[in-house]
């Protein structure tokens, strides 16, 4: 397995398992408005830190056992990395726009014409994980082609 | 200059001109909820908003159809700009939250209209690091050969 492709494990199992443990945190609680309790709002920082730690650890792993096995990247390994970037940023960009878009229409609908700034921390989140899980599912998919 | 740098240089001015114009109506204002009140602002944003994306496509995309006008190595250089086009955008939204949860820290709330200005900025800022990442990429295989 290529050094590409342990970061894309590592990616999907950490972001995938974000996503999981929030949805069920915020299920459980009734709430995507984690900011509203201290309770929930310190669950919320100590699940994306854990995820955040998590990620750069398993990059720093992958990438230490690589250059201590001296593991060499082929031409075929940088072109399966850029073809998955060009392709996870218009779908993280895509992932922002529905994103603003749903916010928008909800506000909207209320009559609000004011929204919490913590929800602006939902949109940054959501490009990075989306485009690291688009980003990790096409170099799979292109490593299994290959 | 290949055909894509030129192009991308191209499709970078006119963007960057079409921003710098949309922020200095934006300045003149001087309010956000001027966008929800005064339809002439939003004409100019939409504009800005359908204006440096249809450049770039125009450009970049559509007359640089042919497979003689693009080698493998502006298909490279293409494919490595997507990295520096996702980089523009998340600092960009990181700069969106920070900025207006600071200003807006007392109220605690921010006007909507600043979901507007972040879904255009993400594609005016989107597109012009496209071209941006295109001309460093062009720099930096000339300079590294």
């Amino acid at each position: 397995m290529s050094p590409n492709q342990k970061m894309a494990w590592g990616n999907i199992i950490v972001w995938g398992s974000y996503l999981v443990v929030l949805a069920i945190v915020l299920t459980a609680n009734g709430t995507i408005l984690f900011w509203q309790e201290d309770s929930l709002k310190n669950v919320f920082f100590t699940i994306t830190g854990v995820a955040f730690a998590a990620f750069i650890i398993i990059m720093s792993l992958v990438w230490m056992r690589a250059s201590m096995a001296k593991v060499t990247i082929d031409e075929r390994d940088h072109k399966i990395m850029n073809r998955a970037n060009a392709l996870a940023g218009p779908i993280a960009i895509a992932a922002v726009a529905v994103t603003l878009l749903v916010l928008s229409l909800i506000y909207v609908e209320n009559k609000n014409s004011v929204m919490s700034p913590y929800f602006l921390m939902y949109v940054s989140l959501i490009n990075l994980v989306v485009y690291w899980l688009a980003q990790a599912i096409h170099t799979l998919v292109a490593y299994r082609r290959n | 200059m290949a055909p894509l740098q030129k192009r991308a240089l191209y499709s970078f001015v006119i963007g960057l001109v079409l921003t710098i114009a949309l922020i200095a109506v934006l300045i003149a204002r001087g309010d956000v909820n001027a966008f929800e009140r005064d339809p002439n602002l939003r004409i100019i944003m939409y504009a800005v908003l359908i204006g440096v994306p249809l450049v770039y496509l125009i450009l970049v995309n559509i007359t640089l159809r042919k497979p003689t006008q693009v080698d493998e190595r502006d298909r490279l250089i293409i494919e490595r700009s997507s990295r520096a086009q996702w980089l523009a955008v998340i600092f960009s939204l990181v700069a969106w939250t920070i900025a207006l949860s600071e200003i807006y820290r007392d109220q605690g709330q921010v006007p909507i209209a600043f979901l507007n200005l972040i879904f255009m900025s993400s594609l005016i800022i989107s597109t012009l690091a496209q071209s941006l990442g295109i001309l460093v990429g062009y720099w930096r295989m000339n300079r590294n050969g």
